[in-house]
């Protein structure tokens, strides 16, 4: 007998003639649905005695007892004066007393905000956000500047760590997706230059592009969802692990064990990331301009250092790495450290990360553009 | 009323690895009983819970749920009986993401049809019996102190109505008054509820206060299991070295002035 798991579902019957409800069924939290609890009280309107018969009841828990006393309360509402319990068993009985001791309270639903205080609210949280931004950029140079002045602590071992694992950890997807690139656009140039029979300025094409804009960029938003949003996850799972605490308690600067070490890594490997992007895209456009528009291997090398802005286009592209770095790595550690509460919330830090991340090393590459176009080079 | 067996594990083995954390373990949990569980740290209770609580499959052995043998059970089933085992987990396992009232809420959600109503109510009730303000009920999970935490996951096991109830270390962390609170409430609810509890705790006071009988784990097997009286008296010297010192002599004073 002890396996009561077949489950017969409550059921309630009104008896409008002798002024009875019947309940039937289990009276349990998995047995009980709206159509249910409603069905045919109207029928009693007016009386001024009803007995509410819990004789077919098989089971009942805290909801049961719950739905039973609603029941009984509606129909106090209905004008019943007089409403009689039958048939209830004395643990039942226990159950109906002890559930209706505890009053049915139900919270007030959650405020809601005006469309212009939600504005408000998500303006500043963006203002504070920036602000606390700056902040950290305050510490971290101060951190670094502990670093100058007391050389000893640098971390070489975390440095080294962190270089492996975001620079050389990170060769294979940086290359290959650059010499994508350096294929893209030769195939996609390639054709128009053909039509006036200038195939060798490929080569300038492939070149200018890929060192100046593509390169840089396609690395630095790899590192962006790559890099940066580990950086984010790492500290933000430690802030609610409350590592972070421990560290400032054990007298560490979490700064200077958790962000340093990562912002110079950053700047180390950046630029070598951006120079092998920049080699993996020209053999890219090589492949194609070879194979497809009959530059050989030997016309394209010649050609490659006589393009015009030759020089000038492989440092433009390297100037940028550093401050890519810094934007990656510091955005990334900032919403880390910005995680509060629960886990959901370092999913939330995480995808503010890349994207301000990416957001931002775009909006500065731009700013890029435009000042060595007034520069001139 | 000798009461049936409504758990039996009989002949577990669980490793990890290497390391055996049970070896042949057997254990009988009766209806509506206290069961307390007692043993040293990394002794395997932990594991032993879950392995009760279909948490976890033993790698050898018969657990048998309200006669049901969990090895050759059907995922129908499965999920039947799971609705009625309710699991407190050690350091709570709210969701943080939702409120405690939306914690509370979420099973009856997920498995019932109640009317919107009905559901709320049956919440706050759940909340109200786990002993919380109802003013906790809008709060989120870390906006509480320690008790409250364990109060929130009381209420959320409490949600289904669940026949058998474990929980891991439900006073652990918690400060002695705050402790007496809460098993001054599972005995309650317990009592209230028809409710079988089985419990993990180092507490003696829990253990004095709370348990109908003790068992006590031992060289990765229970080797005793006995009202707490009984117990103390064993001469396994696991057990009497536990129970050794002056701490012991104090709870038991204590429990016997509360009475
Ligand atoms: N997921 C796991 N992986 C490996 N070993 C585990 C795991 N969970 C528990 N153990 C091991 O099982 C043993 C018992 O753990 P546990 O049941 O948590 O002990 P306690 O009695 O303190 O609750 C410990 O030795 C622990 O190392
Ligand atoms: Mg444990």
């Amino acid at each position: 007998m002890f396996d009561s798991s077949a489950t017969i579902p409550a059921r309630l019957k009104v008896d409008d003639v002798a002024g009875r409800v019947l309940l039937s069924g289990d009276w349990t939290v998995l047995c009980l649905s709206e159509d249910v609890l409603t069905a045919g009280l109207q029928m009693l309107a007016g009386r001024r005695r009803v007995v509410i018969d819990g004789l077919g009841i098989a089971a009942m828990d805290t909801s049961g007892a719950r739905a039973v006393l609603d029941l009984s309360a509606r129909l106090e509402q209905a004008g019943i004066e007089r409403i009689d319990f039958k048939g209830f068993s004395e643990t039942q009985r226990r159950l109906l007393l002890l559930v209706r001791e505890m009053p049915a309270v139900i919270p007030p639903p959650p405020e809601q905000q005006s469309l212009l205080e939600h504005l408000g609210m998500v303006t500043l949280a963006i203002l504070k956000d920036v602000l606390a931004y700056l902040a950290f950029i305050g510490s971290l140079t101060f951190q670094a500047l502990y670093w100058l002045l007391d050389p000893r602590r640098i971390r070489l071992r975390v440095i080294l760590a962190e270089i492996q694992i975001a620079g050389v950890n990170a060769l294979p997807i940086v290359g290959l997706l650059s010499f994508l690139m350096g294929v893209v656009i030769a195939y996609q140039g390639g054709d128009p230059l053909d039509q006036y029979g200038a195939n060798i300025f490929i080569v300038d094409l492939v070149g200018l592009t890929m060192l100046r804009e593509i390169a840089p960029l396609v690395t630095a938003i790899i590192m962006a969802g790559r890099t940066g949003s580990a950086y984010t996850a790492q500290i933000g799972a430690m802030r609610i692990t409350e590592e972070v605490e421990a560290l400032r308690s054990l007298a560490i600067h979490p700064l200077e064990i958790l962000a340093l070490p990562k912002l110079v890594a950053m700047i180390v490997v950046m630029p070598l990331l951006i120079v092998f992007a920049d080699l993996a895209g020209l053999v890219g456009g090589i492949v194609v301009s070879d194979l497809l528009f009959g530059v050989s291997l030997e016309s394209y090398l010649e050609r490659l250092p006589q393009t015009f802005l030759m020089p000038s286009s492989f440092w433009i592209g390297l100037v940028k790495a550093p401050v890519f770095a810094l934007i990656i790595t510091s955005i990334g550690c900032h919403q880390g450290f910005q995680v509060r509460g629960g886990a959901a919330s370092v999913g939330y830090a995480t995808t503010r990360s890349v994207v301000q991340s990416i957001f931002l090393v775009i909006v500065v590459d731009a700013l890029f553009s435009i000042v060595f176009n007034t520069l001139d080079l | 009323m000798r009461a049936e067996p409504i758990i039996q594990l009989s002949g577990i083995h669980n490793c990890f690895g290497r390391n055996v954390v049970h070896e042949d373990l057997s254990l009988e949990v009766y209806r509506g009983e206290i069961l307390g569980i007692i043993g040293v740290s990394g002794g395997g209770k932990t594991v032993l819970l879950h392995t009760m609580a279909l948490l976890r499959r033993p790698d050898r052995g018969e657990v048998r749920i309200f006669g049901h043998d969990t090895r050759v059970i059907t995922p129908a089933a499965e999920r039947r009986l799971r609705l009625r085992l309710g699991f407190m987990f050690q350091n709570g396992a709210l969701f943080s993401s939702l409120t405690v009232f939306e914690n509370v809420c979420f099973p009856l959600d997920e498995h019932t049809r109640l009317p919107e109503e009905l559901k709320r109510e049956v919440v706050m009730l759940k909340i109200q019996l786990a002993g919380l303000e109802t003013e906790a009920a809008a709060k989120c999970p870390r906006a509480l102190s320690g008790g409250m935490v364990k109060r929130a996951a009381l209420a959320r096991t409490l949600a289904l109505d669940p026949e058998v109830l474990f929980l891991d270390e439900p006073t652990a962390g918690l400060d002695p008054v705050t402790a007496g609170a809460f098993d001054d409430l599972v005995v309650e609810l317990k009592s209230m509820l028809g409710l079988t509890v089985v419990m993990v705790t180092h507490d003696l006071d829990t253990l004095w206060s709370a348990t109908d009988r003790v068992a006590f784990l031992a060289d990765r097997r229970i080797v005793a299991v006995a009202p707490i009286e009984e117990l103390t008296k064993n001469s396994h010297p696991a057990i009497a070295a536990y129970f050794s010192g002056r701490r012991v002599e104090q709870a038991r004073e204590r429990a016997w002035k509360a009475k």
